[in-house]
């Protein structure tokens, strides 16, 4: 028997939600829960279900939640609000990369502009064209271009300037160079050793 | 020091977005090239980087269950909203008929009260019923034209309510 449309988009919804959420996660990053973003893209498109064409959805699932998460980001902020991403030490792919550096991505992210946020996350998760998302943002395909090297250049300044502050600071071997531990004592102390 | 422009095109070629011929020229750079080589590795593990963050924000089933129960909720919600309008809207659908058939009665009476009885001013009701019949309210009038007037704004607002049920139309006030 032929499916309805509710079983239809009953199945969608299910089946995409997963990278749905990650996409309006990345994109709201700490200035709204991603969840509602979600859940109200998808009662958008449940009021107009009849339209729609069930049975290959991602591309629209997918445009609604951009559309929605940038709306959100549109409207007023009051706050910063509880962060709904999943815990650092629940990360299935926590293994392959420290926790530590994933949460300092996600800050670098978050501090990004919106759009460049946005393309970042579709050219990279999304693995769309720069002509999809430039149609997808309502930019052109050079505007597009920008807001992804910008964007990678200031996340790069960014995790550089972090692995420079973790990297261990070099220490002089005391013991190879007694001079060198003499000289500063002499310096901390201000006087003369001898 | 590698330019933003070259920059650029070692992005371009990693998002596969470079036309085939630049393509070739620039892995034949890259062979010949350590210096982009590097930048280009660069380029990637910074990327791979970015790839792991994207991958740790997928819902986990809890989550994701959590979302679809929230969605489904909801919608329940509006259906029965939708159910409780079309039990009223069936309602006035049986107006009509209740006030056509008290015209035929209303003829009869207002012959009998204009020939007889003068005391006996005659009265007008129209009765909404719902779809089981059941009287919901009634309305009275002292004159036909009013009940019939009242008959066709009850037909007219009936089918602005079908309209928005349908999707038709879109609400941007409640007043008609």
């Amino acid at each position: 028997m032929a499916e309805t449309t509710e079983e239809l988009f009953e199945k969608a919804v299910a089946f995409h939600s997963r990278r749905l959420l990650a996409i309006a996660r990345a994109i709201v990053g700490s200035h709204a829960a991603a969840e509602d973003v979600l859940q109200q893209a998808i009662l958008n498109l449940y009021e107009h279900r009849s339209r729609y064409d069930w049975r290959e959805p991602a591309g629209l699932l997918r445009r609604t939640v951009v559309n929605e998460a940038l709306r959100t980001l549109r409207q007023p902020r009051m706050s910063l609000v509880a962060d709904d991403q999943p815990g650092r030490s629940e990360s299935p792919v926590g293994g392959m990369i420290g926790s530590e550096t994933i949460e300092t991505v996600r800050r670098a992210i978050d501090e990004l502009p919106d759009h460049f946020r946005a393309a970042l996350v579709l050219c990279e998760y999304e693995a769309m064209s720069y002509v999809q998302i430039a149609e997808l943002l309502g930019a052109s395909v050079p505007q597009v271009k920008t807001w992804l090297h910008r964007g990678r250049k200031q996340l790069a300044d960014k995790l550089r300037k972090y692995m420079d502050g973790v990297k261990p600071k070099p220490t002089l071997d005391t013991q190879r160079y007694p001079q060198a531990h003499a000289d500063d004592e002499d310096d901390e102390s201000g006087g003369d050793p001898s | 020091m590698i330019s933003e422009q070259e920059l650029e095109r070692l992005e371009s070629y990693l998002d596969g977005e470079c036309a085939p011929e630049d393509e070739q020229a620039l892995r034949r750079r890259l062979d010949a090239e350590p210096a982009l080589a590097w930048e280009l590795e660069q380029l990637r593990a910074d990327r791979s980087a970015r790839g792991t963050f994207f991958a740790s924000l997928e819902a986990d089933e809890e989550t994701s269950a959590r979302v679809f129960h929230n969605v489904r909720r909801e919608i329940r919600r509006r259906q029965t909203r939708i159910v409780h309008w079309k039990r009223f809207c069936y309602g006035t659908a049986a107006a009509a008929c209740v006030l056509a058939a008290f015209f035929a009665g209303a003829g009869w009476m207002g012959s009998s009260s204009r020939t007889g009885d003068v005391a006996a001013s005659p009265e007008f009701k129209v009765e909404i019923r719902d779809e089981r019949g059941r009287v919901m309210a009634v309305q009275k009038f002292d004159s036909l034209e009013r009940a019939q007037e009242f008959s066709r704004d009850l037909e007219q607002w009936q089918q602005r309510q079908e309209r928005l049920l349908n999707g038709d139309v879109t609400i941007h006030s409640d007043r008609f």
